[in-house]
């Protein structure tokens, strides 16, 4: 064919076809599947840190939906009881939230929350 | 040179695609809106924008590369070799900037890949080419008899171009920001002005070959070139803003005003592009 290539170049090529049919492949895959269902939030609560004068309760944000969310806000609530009135909330906001990934977040108490129940959820977020 | 390359000038031909590679999209490695793109993109835009590259890459390689004179497997070989060094060379300075690591997902990790690929291996080709010393750069330039370009290498070149200056400010807020709040009369004179820059370049600088590809016969041919020029920047501008999801949901007016804005930008790669990134 006229080809006037040294075996490096032919390895570089071999390597380069590789790589992008894997990535077109992969890409296709994504395509086919064609999942952009919204956002739909999974959160986990992990155990509590102490951190100074705070309490700093860890929490898994997971977009389980097939778009990215922007501008997550999610609140915890430390709940002592059915009859507190006024029960301590914090609240961290997370920028990025990609499709089927997810991210942590840290909400910070003044209060020990050991005792109360934590909940978390998502106030609000906006798509791209 | 029909020769085959010892390996040792095949290295220093890759350091220059690498080299080409960064210079070309550095900062576009260091944009957050190009690292976001990767993960909000749908997969259907990352395939479209990959078949788009490789295409440029072809044309681009036809018309300007070392050995533009061959058979179109050569070209694709050679496409398939700059496209994949784009992958790998995106991944190696996302994963050193420590932006895609063990922890990201898969899909993360393709989608941040494969956009920044997309500038990436155009610089690749181009420093492939472009960045050589003079003895590498001797085959014909793509042209006809009479010594002017033809017009696809014209518009393909242009295109590369185009698409090269534009990318690196594409993606960003402030695209968006300057086509929302220009004034029409504003975006009148940035289509002047593009228009004005792109004959300065090609006509009036006396800027590096200009008299081989850009050759003012008459007025007439000033008028075509820089017409063709423009339409490939505008096109291209188009294109871009449509893979980055500027026009989701946009009006027309917002449509236009972003692709003025951007088309400065690209006149000026599609213009200064053409005369530099065409071998001698």
């Amino acid at each position: 064919m006229g080809f006037k290539k040294n075996w490096l170049e032919w390895t570089v090529f071999a390597v380069g076809l590789v790589l992008i049919v894997g990535v077109v492949g992969f890409v296709s895959r994504e395509v086919l599947r064609g999942d952009d269902s919204p956002p739909r939030f999974q959160l986990e609560i992990k155990a509590t840190q102490k951190s100074g004068a705070h309490w700093v309760v860890p929490v898994e944000v997971r977009n389980a939906g097939g778009q990215t969310a922007e501008g997550v806000l999610v609140e915890v609530t430390a709940r002592r009881g059915k009859a507190e009135q006024d029960p301590e909330t914090a609240e961290f906001e997370i920028a990025f939230a990609p499709r089927r990934s997810q991210r942590q977040g840290f909400a910070v108490f003044s209060r020990d929350p050991k005792g109360a129940q934590l909940q978390a959820r998502v106030r609000g977020y906006e798509t791209p | 040179m029909n020769n085959a390359r010892t390996v040792p000038q095949s290295l220093q031909q890759y350091a220059r695609g690498i080299a080409g590679g960064l210079i070309f999209s550095l900062p576009l490695l260091y944009t957050m809106e190009m690292w976001w793109a990767g993960l909000s993109l749908s997969p259907l835009r990352l395939l479209c924008g990959l078949i788009a590259t490789f295409i440029l890459l072809l044309g681009y390689n036809s018309y300007a590369g070392i050995r533009h004179d061959t058979n179109f497997w050569e070209v694709a070989v050679d496409s398939v070799e700059e496209l994949g060094i784009g992958l790998v060379l995106s991944a190696a300075v996302l994963a050193l900037l420590g932006r895609i690591s063990a922890e990201s997902s898969f899909e993360e990790v393709v989608g941040k890949i494969v956009v920044e690929t997309l500038a990436v291996a155009i610089g690749v080709s181009v420093g492939t080419t472009q960045l050589g010393t003079q003895e590498k750069n001797e085959e014909g330039s793509g042209s006809d008899e009479s010594g002017a370009p033809e017009f696809g290498s014209q518009v393909v070149i242009a295109a590369c171009g185009a698409t090269l200056f534009a990318t690196n400010v594409a993606p960003t807020e402030e695209i968006t920001m300057l086509a929302v709040e220009m004034a029409w009369p504003n975006l009148l004179l940035m289509v002047v002005a593009s228009l004005g820059l792109a004959v300065m370049i090609l006509f009036f600088s006396d800027f590096r070959s200009s008299r081989q590809i850009a050759p003012a016969e008459n007025s007439w041919s000033i008028v075509r070139g820089t017409i063709v020029t423009y339409s490939v920047a505008l096109a291209m501008s188009a294109a871009i803003l449509w893979f980055f999801g500027r026009f989701d949901n946009a009006s027309t007016s917002e449509i236009i005003a972003h692709i003025v804005v951007l088309g400065f930008a690209a006149s000026l790669g599609s213009s200064a592009g053409r005369l530099l990134l065409q071998s001698q």
